[in-house]
């Protein structure tokens, strides 16, 4: 019986493996995309105080 | 409830919304998800066949769950945007995607490890798992049709037509375990007649399948955020462009 935890340890590891790669990717990419934005307004902000 | 849906039809209420909505999902699915992991790996009976590799359950069938309950929506959304253009419908179907692919990947991955001290088998081709399989090839076709178009909405109403097609997917994932001979074990929770499962087992299935219901709904919120402003800055280097031509 003890031989059979393996499965189960495997089953939820790969599991919580799959979900935090999910969860990683999608907070890494609103990342990029927040600060992409934001330096955009920045930048836009600049050049119109340039202007 | 029409009113909420015109109303989050607008992509910066939306925005709005999902900003203020996404920290409490994500805390409801965390107590859901530990509750869940605590009841399934020490509070829970081992079955009298099965014994310890029974707690596979509690991972492999919310998973499979979320992987069909995804592609549904999908479905749904799809027909908003094709049929009303509905202008947030494309977005939710487009970030809904990679979320499915990987409950349905998790669901493919954890059967095989429970079939082969059950079955005696790592995998067979029978009815169930291979619609299971073909439901996951069509989540990444999805994906990559939708990326593959320079123009988002030629994208998005290529990987709609694509839901639609593969949605009679379906109902053969859902009773091929009826209409076939399978390996497969019949549904004994969501069935006619009620489940037949031991209530002991079916609180640590229940709260995995709440948390991982959160967490679909969490990171489909930070997914929206992300497209939003994905095409708000497309849109704003357009404008900044033409400003300067």
């Amino acid at each position: 019986m003890e031989k059979l935890l393996i499965f189960v340890y495997s089953a939820y590891f790969f599991t919580f493996l799959v979900l935090l790669f999910i969860g990683i990717k999608s907070f890494l990419s609103f990342q990029k995309a927040h600060k992409n934005i934001s330096s955009f307004d920045v930048d836009s902000k600049n050049i119109n105080n340039k202007k | 409830m029409i009113n909420i849906f015109n109303f989050l039809a607008n992509p910066s209420r939306f925005r709005l919304f999902s900003q203020k909505a996404y920290p409490y999902t994500l805390f409801i699915m965390s107590i859901f998800m530990s509750t869940g992991l605590w009841f399934s790996l020490f509070n829970s009976p081992p079955d009298y066949q099965q014994g310890e590799t029974v707690r596979i359950m509690y991972v492999h069938v919310p998973a499979a769950w979320m992987s069909m309950m995804i592609y549904f929506s999908m479905t749904i959304m799809s027909i908003f945007a094709l049929v009303w253009r509905h202008p947030l419908a494309d977005i939710l179907s487009k970030c809904s995607a990679p979320i499915g692919a990987g409950f349905t990947l998790v669901a493919l991955v954890t059967g095989s490890i429970w079939g082969k001290p059950t079955w005696g088998t790592w995998w067979v081709w029978d009815a169930r798992l291979t619609s299971v399989f073909i439901l996951f090839l069509i989540y990444m076709g999805h994906i990559t049709l939708v990326r593959a178009f320079e123009d988002e909405y030629k994208g998005a109403r290529a990987g709609a037509i694509l839901t639609l097609i593969g949605a009679f997917n379906l109902p053969i994932i859902k009773f091929s375990v009826d209409w076939w001979n399978t390996l497969h074990q019949p549904a004994s929770v969501l069935k006619l007649g009620g489940p037949s499962i031991h209530i002991e087992m079916m609180v640590p299935l229940i709260l995995m399948a709440l948390g991982f219901l959160f967490f679909y709904f969490s990171i489909l919120l930070i997914n929206v955020q992300t497209e939003l402003n994905i095409r708000k800055l497309k849109k704003l280097f357009i404008k900044k462009f033409s400003e300067k031509n």
